[in-house]
């Protein structure tokens, strides 16, 4: 069983978590059409240290995690704006 | 608040001509699934029962927590904790800012909360109808580990933590009470899953010797 | 047969004849380097030579030849799409495959079952029907299927599924087949190399060479090759080869698991699909049940495979056949699936000159491993892609013009 850890409510199963995708910047409003296609469309797909949006179902939280997709090692997780907290 | 037209979210698990019906605090529920004496037996076993007739209020928001001091409750000071008050009302803090209350069975503080002001910025409400169940017995660890990945033993839980974890696939909220010397757990979650949860956790209780009892078994009604 | 195994096992060299040769080292330049020696890539190389006369090709693999997606899939060959593209491309697929054995001279095992896709709502009822009129239309034998037709297909089939998710009726596809997996690669590289096409096994491309917006070699752990034209037909690796090349993609990997159970005797003739259950099934030649269920559900370069997918596949395995559950399951894996967002390829012609990309294959890339081959081989001959391919480009993200597939390619969503 895999675990992760949410910053809130602590160390849970994986089968608790929905994954939401890369945490991600979008371009300014002004950008190009090309600029927001790629924004809308691609993804690093490359393997690497990414942060992550994650969701504990069970209390409805969001949170961030910091996760290796090549090993799938977890580094930390922590609530958006708390990035520099433990 | 409530009338006779409720029905426990948990109905659907029951048969029909099960045990005898009842109205308590405007909901119908089964008051009694078998005889008095096995319903002792299984409460002392592993018995579970449906609380879902509790009233229900529920707020969140940055100022929820000022805003129910306002009214006068006591409210749990750690995120994911609870409190009772001298009534015997429960106020569970989920996550920082969010709140669930529960009366006891003669109780009517959310009855007040639902009339009070809350027209406040940083003050939702939220509106709450989970089925709410009773776990207590010798056997209550056997159906835990059955259910749910985590450790949900006395020792592993404070004594006022709120854990919000998953049941058989279902989210659930959880808290573990000790009242009147007796150790009971309590369990929430969305009125949909009441009957596909009661069901499992029925089934497991039989396994054990244990399974559905009256909630007047934990509650003096 | 015993006796000829014995001569092989008393020999001291190999004495049969090898299936392409054994090349070490790659020459200077090439016309075409191919990374990836898979079904995909392997069929490329073959219509290059066969069509084009493009004959000096090396594939280049970095581990074994259809050691990838092509021998990790569940071998089911069908076309019974969504959108009439695909289902006029995955066409085109199942009618090479029909005839591919006699062309590569293998025995492909190739058996046309017929593809039942299970119904359980109404909402999937109608997703069928949609199917089933967008295949007629483009001349592809589907049709919709009350249960009464299911269950003579499949009289072991619990048609209430454990009075879980009652059966309403399937799209039922005629050329539905499966075929041996490795045999194609194998098929394929034979092919090619009778053709003169070089395969490089072990060999892994460490960078790609770009000079004013082309392409002009690949740098190889066996040392630097010359070329003007690269094909990356890697699946799962795609996303790490086009970042050589600087080219963003919005190809996500997610492993896609699938197991077999311990041989039995032959009883299931047909190919079953369930959305609902996130199931599909077909039995081997080798009598093996073989199971493949829904994607896992986040990003991982990995083929590692897990616990919670066998438990879950075959908890679900045992409600449409509660009878299997004496039997075992003896083997899992998994493969990296290159999903896209509409569910649909990327093919053709990239950004940059010379670089082409087959890629985006998900969940759906075994079916089209002959199509692809010869549309990629035109693609790069005439350095332009077919009309076939025209609506899997790269560029349909930037256009806005997605091929919404994800009704029909996969399951469990």
């Amino acid at each position: 069983m895999k675990l992760l850890t949410c910053p809130v409510n602590g160390t849970r199963p994986l089968s608790e978590f929905v994954f939401g995708g890369e945490y991600r910047v979008a371009p300014p409003a002004d950008c190009t059409d090309a600029e927001w296609a790629a924004y809308v469309h691609n993804r690093s797909g490359a393997p690497g240290i990414k942060n992550e949006w994650w969701y504990h179902a069970p209390s409805g939280t969001w949170f961030i995690a910091e996760r290796n997709t090549l090993t799938d090692k977890v580094m930390r997780t922590y609530l958006k704006g708390q990035e520099g907290s433990k | 608040m409530q009338t006779d037209k409720f029905i426990t979210p948990i109905a659907h698990a029951f048969s029909a001509g099960l045990g005898s019906w009842g109205v308590i605090n405007g909901m119908q529920v089964v008051t009694q699934f078998v005889d008095k004496d096995v319903e002792e037996i299984r409460k002392e076993l592993l018995g579970i029962a449906d609380a879902s007739f509790l009233g229900k209020f529920g707020v969140k928001g940055r100022h929820a927590a000022q805003w129910l001091q306002d009214q006068g409750v006591d409210i749990p000071t750690q995120s994911n904790s609870w409190v009772a008050d001298a009534d015997g009302n429960l106020v569970l803090r989920l996550g920082g800012s969010e709140f669930l209350i529960e009366d006891a069975p003669d109780g009517n503080l959310c009855e007040k909360l639902l009339k009070a002001d809350a027209k406040r910025a940083g003050v939702y409400l939220v509106p709450h109808v989970e089925a709410s169940l009773v776990l207590s017995g010798s056997a209550v660890q056997e159906l835990l580990v059955e259910v749910c990945s985590i450790d949900l033993t006395r020792a592993a839980l404070g004594t006022q933590e709120v854990i919000m974890t998953q049941f058989a696939g279902v989210s659930v909220v959880l808290i573990h009470q000790d009242l009147e010397g007796e150790a009971r757990y309590r369990v929430w979650c969305d009125s949909s899953y009441g009957p596909y949860l009661w069901e499992f956790m029925a089934g497991i209780a039989s396994e054990h010797s244990g399974g559905p009892i009256g909630v007047g078994n934990y509650f003096s009604l | 047969m015993p006796l000829r195994l014995l001569k092989y096992a008393l020999s001291k060299d190999y004495p049969g004849t090898r299936f392409f040769k054994a090349h070490e080292t790659p020459k200077k330049s090439y016309d075409v380097v191919i990374i990836g020696g898979g079904g995909h890539g392997l069929a490329a190389a073959y219509y290059l030579a066969k069509e084009h006369g493009i004959t000096n090709v090396a594939v280049l693999e970095k581990g074994y030849i259809g050691g990838g997606n092509t021998g990790r899939n569940t071998t089911i060959v069908r076309s019974n799409y969504l959108t009439p593209e695909g289902v006029k491309f995955y066409d085109a697929s199942v009618k090479i495959y029909e005839g591919l054995s006699e062309e590569l001279d293998l025995n492909l095992f190739y058996s046309t079952r017929g593809h039942f896709t299970l119904a359980h709502t109404e909402s999937a009822m109608r997703t069928m029907r949609w199917r089933a009129e967008v295949n007629k239309h483009v001349g592809v034998e589907s049709y919709v299927v009350g249960p009464d037709e299911i269950s003579k297909a499949c009289p072991q089939l619990d048609m209430s599924c454990s009075g879980q998710a009652p059966i309403l009726g399937a799209l039922y596809h005629a050329p539905g087949s499966v075929a041996r997996h490795d045999g194609v690669a194998w098929g394929y590289a034979r092919g090619a190399d009778q053709l003169g096409v070089e395969i490089f096994q072990n060999t892994e491309v460490l960078g790609i060479d770009v000079k004013a917006g082309k392409v002009v070699g690949v740098n190889t752990n066996k040392g630097y090759i010359a070329t003007s034209k690269v094909l990356s037909a890697v699946a799962g690796f795609t996303p790490r080869i086009c970042e050589m090349v600087d080219l963003d993609t919005p190809i996500v990997i997610h492993p896609l698991q699938a197991c077999v159970t311990e041989p039995m005797k032959p009883w299931l003739d047909t190919i079953l699909v369930s959305g609902s259950l996130h199931v599909y099934v077909s039995q081997s030649s080798r009598g093996e049940l073989v199971m493949g269920s829904s994607l896992d559900p986040y990003e991982v370069h990995s083929t590692r495979s897990t616990l919670d997918f066998v438990e879950g596949l075959t908890s679900h395995m045992l409600d449409m056949f509660p009878f299997l559950s004496n039997i075992k399951v003896v083997r899992q894996w998994a493969g990296m699936a290159d999903m896209t967002p509409d569910f649909a390829p990327i093919m053709g012609k990239t950004p940059i000159e010379g670089f082409y990309l087959d890629a985006g294959w998900g969940t759906w890339g075994f079916k089209a491993t002959p199509i692809s081959g010869k549309t990629m081989a035109e693609t790069i001959a005439r350095d332009h892609a077919p009309d076939l391919i025209h609506s899997f480009r790269l560029s349909r993200f930037e256009d806005y013009e997605l091929t919404g597939e994800k009704g029909a390619a996969s399951v469990g969503h």
